[in-house]
């Protein structure tokens, strides 16, 4: 066997939106539109740099529900030079960019390879001297819904002793979090005999397997709150004896952080802006020369959730950071080390003892108690939820915004309902005669 | 609480009224219109505030004006008392702004007393009891008892079921606080919130976006359109070739068809000439040149013989002067030297006329000279220079005399005028002297003394004796002065004096007079002699003075009795001494000199004065006198001299003039020598030196001019003599011999010309004759040319011999043609093509040609319009490319309705959570109602039975409908809206008994019920009055009522009860 290295990356998402955030300038909203572009960018430089022989891409290069002219001109910009260098890339389309959606047509390339719906193998030959090096075997979506195990039409032929990659779009085992497209098990992979499954679909980088390598690379660059940390793709060196050798590099132009704070112990305002400030000095310090974006989820319970409810210090916070922001950005190279705060996750309650007002016998007692059961009973769950947003649902774009939303989020409104009823109905004294309603 | 005392300043009817409660339960009775209501709103009032005018029905305005409202005194259950005032704000304010301003004090039982508001009141002392549930609960009329839809509104609700829960408003208040919140956030077809905007930006965006999202299907229309453009513009390309091609060979056709005709012709016409005729290279043109050489030389030489013979004649013509000819050359010479003479004798005119000039001159200098003078004497008149150096020297001598005699003229005239100047100054100073000695005697004629000295000696004694005069005067003159003084001072006592006289005279007629009318007649007495007396003393002091100063002035002039006299005396006679007439004297002198008389001073001190001046002028006199004939003596000595000067200078002059007498007779001998004039002076003479050096000069040139004439008259004699050899005699006389000797010369030159001319013929005939023999020997050689060549071309003659040359030319010429039109039709075409060309040529005649050209033409045109069009297409297409590769790249869209999205995401979150808790709330009190209802209605129930009397068991409230239904003794469930009126007004009290019996945990509000017995029969009247007897060990209980027997039952079933009557 020859040694080679190759690059593993998939779901470039190019021209994808970040989603979550809102209140940005223009300057960081175009800078944030090109960061799939420059870690694009970032990706040939280091197929450059690290000599690979060719690199795998394993679907959604872009996402054709965008329609963005932009996303494939320069992507095809991208090819065109790797190309210059030599580079061979090999490419499947995924159910973001299937084979049916509209696609810029363009002149035959010689170092691209785009997998049809059919499945099929090429046989790779080394840059330097074009020795037959591996086989790659791939399938593309031919449309955006695969409910097929494809995974099943890879099977290696016995007599062939290069190394085999395989590419494949696809969700392994079931991962409840993204769709289940090209539905597999990890033993029918390990099955099929490859060498190297280069895996795409789940944007969260793992691992599966070691022998066969089985390989998810995560996407290029984050683009919301459930893409945080380093993204980027994996090197892969395989030597004589046709073991690899995986090496992850950071390709992400914007990070995603998502920070708790818990308040319990806190005091005042002050304390909770010193602690935010501290967490986003050390988001800086974590990932300097990048733009981040963070979410501070505030936890537990402490007398300054009633300020967080009531005062609204949180949401005066978040503007104050965000006019910094922009202003840092407006600056010359203002987006090295630039905190972009998604915004603050209320999740924190009132200091009353939960669990002692659960077993009372008052209303906010029996509110808890009911809140508890509704968590429990789906039934009558989706029952409050469906006649709390009601009024919601009058409107498409909300319905399908609401629509949209996960359990856990469901199960956080309702939390953060409960205690806010906690909030209004237990300040007794605040309460007391009525106005006089003269008029 | 209790309430304690109700004062009433003024509300409805009502003034100034106290209504004290001491039991528990009171009754208030009073007919109509006592104002029972209005107690119970006074009531209301006091706790919850005096309704606003918008309600006049229940504001209670007192009606005859004057202050609006009162004081509530009432007892909290901690024992504290409320003291609450309120007055209705007189007039009404502007804006909304609370019209009255409540005093409410609560008293501690310890004494102290606390201001509070009336928030503090509603929470205190009413257990934080609303104003319309106190309205609808406690302070009960029957209007209200009536409505059933009190019970039934949400307020009410909420507050009864709930008592157990801070008393429910909280939860009212929470609920309306989500619904407000919720209501910011979104609301159904709302505009205004913040949900609505962010739709609104979000549809404006995703319009943008469905824009944007064609730009990839346009792109790759685009670009699809574009490679089949290209394809097609290739295909057009080729056509466009082929059209092109097809075209030209067309065009070539038509264009040479023309030629290619005529080729055609060419070559068949060439095919007919046959067979190879030897015939010479350029035959035809040779043999033409021959001949044309032979016609050209035959007419040459025509042409010469005719000109031979014109110049013969011509010759012929000119015949010559033979004698002229042999005379030529004499004529020639002396015409050459004729101009020369004409000078000659000019100038032999001149020469004379210069002569006859020169001989006048001559004749008048010598006239100058002397009148007897020819050239004789003028000759032999040598203007030596030593005869010159003589007259010279006479002339000088002559010229000395004269000099020295006019100087001594011009002295004689100076000493002349000197001696008369000073005889005239000695004139002069004589006159003065005597003229002053005149003038002297005149004016001092007064003055006695004539010497100088004796006047002297005269002044002296005078001014001594002055002198002493002037000092006895100067004593006398001190004492005057002080008697002057004196009078002085008394003039002013005097009238001092009298004035004060005149003052005690008014005093003492005045003073007394008074007294007298003071009635004191003594005192008047006694002042008026006091007055009187003081009167008489001034008057006397008054008089005194003037006698005094009387008294002196008679002093002073005693005191000046001195001798002036003697001392004037003296010194007049001393002046009588001095000037003999004084009066005179002082009349012509400048000042006053009167000498009157010895009596005045200053007439003496002024005479002094003009004395002295006198005796000074006549010092000054004498001395100028003196002076004055010292000058006269001076002058007088001048004059002598001048004389004596003058007769010396005579002399000098008589000597001179005989020296001159001498030189004279010298001059006019030497005159008489040289034969001048007598009378000649020396510079005359010295003239005549000039003109006869002139005169001289003249007859030079005369023998000059002489013997030049001579000289020329010779010349021209042989001259003319020499013409006459060459003239014909019998024109000698006839003109002058040099106009003659020109017309020989004229004719002599015809002569020449004549020849000349006939030189020239003959040199022309010399080569014409020459030429026509060249000639013809070239006219044999053209001939047997000619011959050779039509041996050549084996031709006969020459007619024969031009046929031939005919034909061959003509092959020759077609050959010719053929290969230049081969080569105009098919230069550039290669063989195919030429051959396609010939095709064409063959199978198309000219219609046929033309109208596959113009079709052929027509389609090429249309392939290139396409074509244009095409490329115009792939121009558009490109641009839109790049067009929309330009607005892609700034296209932000789809990032901002995520932004936007987000933003939306986060309000519908929070609405969610907002509604999700109101939700939950209102589940929760769903549950509450349900197991908390039951309590109120079982209480209400036994108070609804006691009241009906067991004719009615239970109340029962259908949850959901909120619906309250009366469950009969048998059984029956009767709505309660189907009630007869008294059984449902007994329902609905039992209801508020027994909420207010519920709810009374934290505090106790007293029940005041309006009249609410009326439509109860007897029975359960009294059964009511019993239920609140009982209520009334807990809470304080106010009837109002209108009917007697109503206050009977009271006083009967409860005896506890106060009544107050009203």
């Amino acid at each position: 066997m020859v040694p080679f290295k190759f690059i593993h990356t998939a779901d470039l998402h190019l021209d994808s939106q970040f989603k979550g955030i809102s209140g940005v300038s223009d300057d960081i909203r175009s800078f944030l539109r090109e960061s799939t572009f420059a870690s694009l960018d970032r990706l040939m430089q280091l197929a450059v740099s690290e000599q690979v022989d060719f690199i795998v891409i394993s679907g959604d290069v872009y996402d054709a529900q965008d329609s963005s002219l932009q996303a494939q001109l320069r992507f095809h910009e991208a090819l065109d030079r790797f190309g210059e260098h030599g580079i061979g890339v090999y490419i499947i389309h995924g159910n973001h960019d299937p084979l049916d959606s509209p696609r810029m047509k363009t002149g035959k390339r010689e170092h691209v390879h785009v997998f049809g719906p059919e499945f099929e193998q090429v046989t790779l030959l080394r840059r330097k001297d074009q020795k037959p090096a591996a086989v790659i075997g791939g399938i593309s979506y031919p449309t955006a819904k695969v409910t097929e195990n494809t995974s099943l039409r890879f099977r290696r032929s016995r007599e062939e002793s290069l190394f085999h990659i395989a590419l494949l779009h696809a969700n392994v085992d079931g991962d409840p979090a993204h769709e289940t497209y090209s539905p597999c098990t990890r033993q029918d992979l390990i099955h099929s005999g490859y060498d190297y499954w280069a895996l795409g679909h789940i944007h969260k980088r793992q691992i599966l397997n070691e022998l066969p390598y089985i390989v998810y690379p995560g996407n290029i660059q984050g683009r919301s709150i459930r893409e945080t940390g380093a993204k980027g793709c994996y090197v892969v060196q395989v030597n004589e004896d046709g073991k690899a050798d995986l090496m992850f590099h950071e390709l992400d132009t914007v990070r995603w952080f998502q920070e708790e704070i818990p308040i319990d112990s806190m005091e005042g305002e002050e304390a909770f802006q010193v602690q935010v400030e501290d967490r986003m000095q050390q988001i800086r310090s974590e990932c300097q020369g990048k733009m981040s974006i963070v979410r501070f989820v505030i936890t537990g319970r402490g007398s300054l959730h009633e300020k967080l409810e009531e005062g609204r210090i949180a949401e005066e916070l978040l503007h104050e950071l965000h006019r910094k922001a922009v202003r840092s950005a407006a600056e010359p190279s203002g987006f090295e080390g630039l905190v972009w705060v998604e915004s603050f996750h209320v999740r924190s309650g009132p200091w009353i003892d939960r669990n002692a007002l659960l077993l009372e016998d008052s209303f906010l007692g029996e509110l808890l108690r009911y809140g508890q059961h509704a968590r429990e009973d789906e039934k009558s769950r989706s029952e409050v939820f469906r006649k709390a947003l009601y009024p919601l649902m009058a409107n498409r774009e909300l319905s399908r915004l609401l629509n949209e939303a996960a359990d856990e989020e469901r199960n956080e409104w309702l939390q953060r309902a409960e205690e806010m009823a906690i909030l209004l109905l237990s300040s007794h004294e605040e309460g007391g005669g009525g106005k006089i309603d003269e008029d | 609480m209790r309430i304690e005392r109700l004062h009433i300043h003024g509300f409805g009817r009502i003034k100034e009224q106290e209504i004290q409660f001491n039991s528990p339960l009171t009754v208030l009775a009073g007919p109509n219109e006592a104002g029972k209501s209005t107690i119970l709103m006074f009531v209301r009032a006091m706790l919850y505030g005096i309704p606003s005018r918008a309600f006049p029905a229940e504001r209670y305005e007192p009606s005859g004006g004057g202050s609006h409202g009162g004081m509530l005194v009432a007892e909290a259950a901690d024992g504290s008392k409320w003291t609450i005032t309120r007055y209705a704000a007189p007039e009404r304010r502007t804006g909304s702004g609370r019209s009255e301003q409540p005093t409410i004090v609560k008293t501690n039982p310890q004494g102290t007393a606390i201001h509070m508001t009336q928030h503090d009141l509603e929470k205190e002392l009413l257990g934080g009891m609303s104003r319309d549930m106190f309205n609808q609960l406690f302070a009960v009329t029957l209007t209200e008892l009536q409505e059933i839809r009190t019970l039934q509104s949400g307020d009410m609700g909420s507050y009864l079921f709930h008592a157990g829960f801070g008393g429910g408003t909280e939860i009212v208040r929470a609920e309306r606080k989500l619904v407000q919140n919720m209501e910011k956030l979104y609301k159904p077809r709302g505009r205004v919130q913040e949900s609505a905007k962010v739709l609104q930006r979000m549809e404006q965006l995703q319009r943008e976006i469905s824009e944007s999202r064609s730009y990839l299907s346009k792109y790759i229309h685009a670009e699809s359109k574009l490679s089949e453009t290209q394809q097609t513009i290739a295909d057009v390309d080729i056509r466009r070739t082929d059209l092109s091609r097809q075209l030209a060979v067309l065009h070539k056709a038509q264009e040479i068809r023309q030629q290619w005709l005529e080729w055609k012709e060419a070559s068949i016409e060439r095919g007919g000439i046959s067979g190879e005729v030897s015939f010479p290279e350029e035959g035809l043109s040779r043999l033409e040149r021959l001949r044309e050489e032979r016609n050209r030389i035959d007419i040459r030489l025509e042409e010469l013989e005719r000109a031979l013979e014109e110049w013969k004649k011509q010759l012929a013509k000119l015949q010559t002067d033979e004698l002229l000819i042999s005379q030529g050359p004499v004529i020639e010479r002396l015409a050459a030297r004729r101009e020369m003479m004409e000078i000659r004798i000019r100038e032999l005119q001149e020469l004379s006329g210069e002569e006859a000039a020169l001989k006048e001159q001559l004749q008048r200098l010598l006239r100058q000279i002397h009148p007897g003078w020819g050239q004789l004497e003028l000759r032999s008149f040598s203007g030596a220079v030593s005869e010159r150096e003589s007259v010279r020297r006479y002339a000088a001598g002559f010229a000395g005399y004269d000099r020295r005699m006019e100087g001594f003229a011009l002295e004689r005239e100076q000493k002349n005028r000197q001696l008369e100047s000073a005889e005239y100054e000695l004139e002069r100073a004589e006159a003065a002297v005597s003229e002053r000695k005149e003038a002297g005697k005149i004016r001092f004629h007064m003055i006695i003394p004539q010497t100088r000295t004796e006047l002297l000696t005269a002044w002296q004694e005078l001014q001594s004796e002055a002198e002493r005069w002037r000092e006895s005067r100067l004593s006398r003159v001190s004492a005057m002065n002080y008697e002057e003084q004196e009078a002085l001072v008394s003039g002013r006592m005097r009238a001092l004096y009298r004035k004060l006289l005149w003052g005690s005279a008014v005093l003492t007629l005045a003073f007394p007079a008074i007294l007298w009318i003071m009635k004191s007649p003594w005192g008047a007495l006694a002042a008026f002699l006091v007055f009187i007396i003081a009167d008489v003393l001034l008057w006397r002091g008054s008089e005194a003075l003037p006698g005094n100063s009387t008294s002196r002035s008679g002093r002073r002039k005693n005191g000046s009795l001195y001798s002036p006299e003697t001392g004037e005396e003296r010194i007049s006679h001393l002046m009588s001494s001095l000037v003999s007439d004084p009066l005179t004297a002082s009349a012509s002198s400048d000042g006053p000199f009167t000498r009157s008389s010895s009596i005045s001073d200053q007439d003496m001190e002024s005479s002094l004065r003009e004395l002295r001046k006198l005796v000074d002028a006549r010092l000054l006199w004498h001395e100028e006198l003196e002076q004055l004939s010292a000058d006269a003596d001076g002058v007088r000595q001048q004059a002598e001299l001048f004389k004596r000067e003058r007769l010396a200078l005579i002399r000098k002059m008589d000597g001179e003039q005989h020296t001159f007498e001498q030189l004279d007779s010298q001059w006019r001998c030497w005159l008489v020598e040289r034969g001048l004039e007598e009378g000649s002076s020396p510079e005359t003479v010295m003239d005549m030196f000039g003109f006869a050096e002139q005169g001289m000069e003249l007859v030079r040139r005369l023998d000059v001019l002489g013997r030049k004439w001579q000289a020329l008259k010779q010349e021209i004699d042989a001259f003319e003599k020499e013409c006459l050899t060459i003239l014909p005699e019998h024109e000698v006389l006839d003109l002058h011999l040099l106009s003659h000797l020109g017309m020989r010369m004229r004719s002599w030159e015809e002569q020449q010309h004549l020849l000349h001319k006939r030189e020239v013929i003959g040199s022309k005939l010399e080569p014409v004759q020459e030429e026509m023999f060249r000639l013809e020997r070239e006219k044999s050689r053209l001939e047997r040319v000619m011959q050779s060549l039509l041996d050549e071309a084996q031709a006969a003659d020459e007619e024969e011999f031009l046929r031939i040359g005919a034909v061959s030319e003509r092959r020759k010429e077609l050959e010719r043609m053929i290969r230049q039109l081969e080569v105009n039709m098919f230069s550039g075409w290669s063989g195919d093509r030429e051959q396609a060309l010939l095709n064409v040529l063959n199978h198309y005649d000219q219609a046929a040609l033309d109208e596959a050209c113009i079709r052929a033409e027509e389609e090429m045109s249309s392939a290139e319009k396409r074509w244009n069009e095409l490329q115009q297409q792939r121009g558009r297409l490109l641009q839109e490319r790049d067009h929309l590769v330009r607005l892609c790249s700034h296209d932000t869209a789809l990032q901002q309705l995520e932004e936007e999205r987000a933003h939306l995401k986060e309000i519908a979150s929070e609405y969610a959570v907002l509604s999700i808790c109101a939700e939950m709330i209102a589940r929760t009190r769903g549950i509450y109602e349900q197991e908390k209802q039951p309590q109120v209605l079982k209480l209400a129930s036994t108070y609804f039975h006691e009241l009906t009397r067991g004719s009615y068991s239970r109340i029962v409230m259908k949850m959901g409908e909120k619906r309250l239904l009366a469950e009969h003794r048998d059984g029956s469930l009767i709505d309660s809206s189907l009630l007869s009126r008294g059984t449902a007004e007994q329902l609905y009290l039992a209801m508020r008994f027994a909420l207010a019996g519920s709810m009374n945990s934290q505090v106790s509000v007293p029940l005041i019920l309006d009249d609410l017995f009326v439509n109860f029969d007897e029975d359960r009247m009294c059964s009511a009055l019993d239920v609140a007897g009982r209520m009334a060990e807990n809470k304080q209980i106010i009837l109002l009522t209108c009917h007697r027997y109503m206050t009977d039952h009271v006083q009967r079933r409860l005896p506890q009860a106060e009544i107050i009557r009203i």
